[in-house]
């Protein structure tokens, strides 16, 4: 019974698959966090005012960890029952493997950052507080914590998060199929607990913890993925009810008041010193509830104003953001190496409002073009194979 | 409502003292090159402890905590022996003391005891504590990190002294690989919810660098020299300039 369940769930995912009716919703919203993730990750930018982390509680981030959990569970499942689980599990490694490579070319660029900095700011200024040159001291540690994934790329580890949450996958996948819900309510005990007692992943030097708790931001992850698995709880869940979407809309505008707040003093000022005790900190690191409600009530509110077929997300001027979400996973790789490539620049070339508004453009295009070559190159390559294959059946 | 109507009027009141006592005060001002508008520094909190006694005739001992390494060569004097100087300018016939505590390569929660010893033994008035830069380049847990801050300045509150929370240095190129923001942001909410001063180190550099007024990627040993010169002095300027006003505001003109 399960079993022709899921046959067909299967049938009519590759059929959809074919006819190339996937919902672009999630392309294009993975495509906007990819965006809105690159003009994070530069500091010196002031381009990402406009991003959501200014206007409310969660921030791309949350986009992107349950986008990502959510068409993990589309693709890798349906490799699952069409191929088994082995040939699942090759591919969410061959995923990682590319994350991975990633992730030792960024250590690469900081290790050559660091080595510029060891020299330019060994002053008497910046040693007796910083000593960075101490990060040189032991090069053999410092190499090897690098590739265990202990190194912390500042301000980029959603890298490094990235690829704990897919190597992990193939273990939840097969459970998932048979006990949905069961998977999510362990996932929702391990953030529980990572919560209360305090587990995260270590880093290098000592002492430190990862900037993403991986124990915690699993749970987005597993979200994703449940609804995925479910279609019938994600229509109840998110079908219109007023209450609901009323509720929703004064969380947003309270958490917009909030965040307004720690930029303007005299916000901060109106709000009950009670009312700060109770909610802070909103930790980014153990993804705080509040967190999570406000990326529930933000996506509830989305899907009722976006439906799946709206007309604009094929338009033209969605089309570049839709590509980068369907090639998301060699586009994100780009946007990390991009965004320290364009505070490299801002850093040292210039960086004025002009310079940061062109690494910014220069940056999105760079993905933008990635994501058309590579959608080109396997619609090229799927053709090509189609017709070696049919000349040799017509030969044989 | 009425609340916000009583705060706006605590502001008129408070900058109304404050544009009185400036004019009262025979010290230098601070210096051009230094100032930086009040988008990055304002002083909006007062040091009742400190006032109380001062009140009592007691001298202003201060003690400076900070992660710093001793330097190999010593540059020239830092920012805690200018504070000195630039109180006592400002704060004429008060005795001011200076007195620094390093903690080479500590973190937050490991400078609470002895900086609370050290408080205890020395009958301090005003901590000046600085911190969070090896917390961050040691990417120690933020709420650990707040949770110290928190204990720490509760408990010296207790004793019956106030803070300044100074936060970390900022170079362009030092924030590309070190993620200051998550602790400059908690020294920021910490200080705002206890009422406590954050001396906002961070935000004052990162202007002076976007102002062109420094320049930390010069290589020359001159350059580096002049920067931290530069640094030291304005730093200590400037943390004068707002604990003189905190003390003013509260106390008044002193005999």
């Amino acid at each position: 019974m399960n079993n022709r369940q899921a046959g067909e769930s299967g049938m009519r995912e590759s059929r959809t698959r074919v006819s190339g009716d996937r919902d672009l919703r999630l392309d294009f919203f993975r495509g906007l966090a990819l965006w809105f993730i690159f003009v994070n990750h530069i500091p010196a930018n002031q381009i990402s005012w406009l991003t959501p982390r200014n206007f409310g509680l969660s921030d791309a981030t949350e986009i992107f960890v349950f986008i990502s959990g959510y068409t993990a569970a589309m693709v890798y499942g349906q490799t699952l029952r069409q191929s088994g689980l082995p040939m699942a599990a090759a591919q969410v490694l061959h995923r990682c493997w590319t994350l991975y490579a990633t992730y030792i070319i960024l250590f690469f660029a900081f290790t050559a950052q660091i080595a510029y900095l060891a020299r330019v700011f060994d002053s008497p200024l910046f040693t007796e507080e910083m000593g960075i040159a101490s990060y040189f001291q032991d090069p053999v540690t410092a190499l090897t914590q690098a590739l265990l994934l202990k190194f912390r790329p500042a301000n980029l580890d959603v890298l490094p998060l990235y690829i704990v949450l897919l190597l992990a996958f193939p273990l939840v996948l097969p459970a998932l199929r048979r006990r949905p819900l069961a998977v999510l309510a362990g996932s929702g005990a391990l953030y529980l607990a990572a919560r209360l007692f305090g587990w995260n992943l270590p880093t290098h030097p000592d002492g430190g913890v990862w900037y993403f708790n991986p124990f915690a931001w699993q749970f987005l992850f597993v979200v994703g993925a449940t609804l995925q698995h479910l279609p019938d709880l994600r229509a109840g869940l998110l079908r219109f009810r007023r209450p609901v979407a009323v509720a929703a809309v004064v969380f947003l505008a309270l958490s917009l008041f909030l965040v307004l707040s720690w930029q303007f003093a005299f916000l901060h000022a109106l709000l009950p010193p009670w009312l700060t005790e109770i909610l802070y900190p909103v930790s980014k690191t153990d993804l705080d509830p509040l967190r999570l409600a406000h990326f529930f009530a933000l996506s509830y509110i989305v899907v009722q104003v976006v439906p799946p077929g709206a007309a604009w997300l094929r338009s033209p001027l969605a089309a570049p953001v839709v590509a980068c979400g369907r090639q998301s996973l060699h586009v994100f790789c780009l946007g990390v190496l991009l965004s320290f490539a364009a505070q490299t620049v801002l850093v040292h070339i210039s960086g004025s409002l002009s310079a940061q508004f062109l690494v910014t453009v220069l940056g999105i295009a760079a993905m933008v073009l990635l994501a058309r070559l590579l959608i080109w190159y396997q619609s090229a390559e799927r053709a090509r194979r189609l017709q070696t294959a049919t000349t040799r059946n017509s030969g044989a | 409502m009425r609340t916000a109507a009583r705060r706006l009027l605590a502001t008129v009141t408070a900058a109304l003292l404050m544009g009185l006592s400036a004019e009262a005060w025979s010290g230098p001002p601070v210096d051009a090159a230094c100032a930086v508008p009040d988008s990055v520094l304002t002083v909006d909190t007062a040091l009742p402890r400190v006032a109380e006694r001062l009140n009592a005739g007691l001298p202003l001992s201060i003690l400076v905590v900070n992660s710093v390494k001793p330097a190999p060569r010593p540059a020239t004097v830092g920012y805690p022996v200018r504070l000195a100087k630039e109180l006592k300018a400002r704060l004429p016939g008060r005795q001011v003391d200076v007195l620094v505590l390093s903690l080479p390569g500590e973190m937050a929660p490991g400078m609470v005891a002895p900086l609370l010893d050290a408080v205890s033994q020395q009958q301090t008035a005003l901590v000046v504590w600085q911190t969070g830069t090896v917390d961050a380049m040691r990417s120690l847990d933020p709420e650990s990190f707040g949770t110290a801050l928190e204990n720490g300045i509760a408990a010296v509150q207790r004793m019956g002294a106030d803070l300044v929370v100074m936060d970390m240095q900022y170079s362009p190129h030092t924030a590309q690989v070190i993620d200051f923001a998550p602790y400059v942001n908690y020294v920021a909410w910490m200080s705002r919810n206890d009422g406590v001063f954050h001396f906002p180190r961070y935000a004052i550099m990162r202007h002076w660098v976007e102002e062109g007024r420094v320049d930390f990627a010069d290589e020359s040993p001159q350059a580096k020299q002049d920067a931290y010169e530069f640094v030291h002095r304005c730093i200590g300027q400037l943390l004068a300039e707002s604990i003189a006003a905190m003390i003013d505001t509260m106390h008044g003109a002193p005999p």
